[in-house]
């Protein structure tokens, strides 16, 4: 896997962009966001030990939100190929992505909740 | 019936947010709606699932509360995933593995597009190899 490093404000990836790999992080902190009602909506964080970019990987559509470095980072890259021998061979490898994703849905309801309170 | 089976009636209420999550269902027949509390308190309908549709799985992966309330839209017969064989399968079979990661997929591109549209229409459909893969190690 690839390491790459970051700095403060400087963005991973944005969203709309085409997606071909997922991250690990190594170390530091990242700002996952996205424009609604063309303002900026921070939706979390992400840090060490985290995955993103893993949704781009798994169904190739494009990134649903932008990530920017909010302090020196970095980030293992997890290719297509990666991936894949994965799928193949490791069922265990995959349940932390289970883990992952599953906590998105459940932070993304609850912001589904409060933007809805916003918009009345 | 086998006792892997469970037949709700319209309207009868399957789980609530909240309660704790103690297995996974698919649905053989029939439609379930998932409901989350606006907030009000009222009751909105997230997704109306049918045939072949996984619902229930967030708990048993996270072992969380129940995220979202069920409730069968009409006589609605589910195959139930207990924990145990939920967990069975996460070990042993990649491909199931594979398809609930693709499913849990789709439903977080749902809910972060219903930020911006009031209603949500998906299915969490799992494949047929995957429920023959399930009903195939039912005696283990």
């Amino acid at each position: 896997m690839r390491t790459l490093h970051f700095n403060a404000g400087e963005v991973v990836f944005e969203e709309g962009s085409a997606s071909d790999c997922a991250y690990l992080v190594e170390g530091g902190k990242f700002e996952v966001s996205r424009i609604h009602q063309g303002q900026k909506q921070i939706l979390g964080t992400v840090k060490e030990k985290e995955i993103f970019g893993e949704m781009g990987l798994i169904d190739g559509q494009p990134r649903s939100a932008t990530i920017t470095a909010i302090e020196k980072s970095s980030v293992s890259q997890i290719t297509q190929d990666c991936f894949n021998s994965m799928e193949r061979t490791s069922s265990e490898a995959l349940i932390p992505l289970l883990r992952v994703l599953t906590a998105r849905i459940r932070d993304s309801y609850k912001l589904a909740t409060m933007s809805q309170s916003s918009t009345l | 019936m086998d006792d892997n089976f469970i037949t709700f009636y319209k309207g009868e209420i399957i789980f609530l947010e909240g309660q704790s999550s103690d297995c996974a269902y698919i649905i053989e027949s029939g439609n379930v709606g998932i409901f989350r509390n606006d907030i009000f308190g009222n009751r909105t309908l997230v997704r109306n699932l049918g045939k072949n549709d996984l619902f229930g799985e967030m708990g048993l992966i996270d072992k969380y509360p129940r995220s979202a309330t069920a409730i069968a839209l009409n006589e609605t017969q589910c195959m139930i995933l207990e924990r145990s064989r939920f967990d069975y399968l996460l070990k042993t079979n990649p491909h199931f593995v594979t398809n609930l990661i693709k499913s849990l997929t789709e439903k977080l591109r749902t809910t972060i597009s219903s930020f911006k549209e009031s209603s949500i229409s998906s299915t969490t459909k799992i494949t047929n190899k995957t429920i023959e893969t399930i009903k195939s190690k039912k005696g283990d």
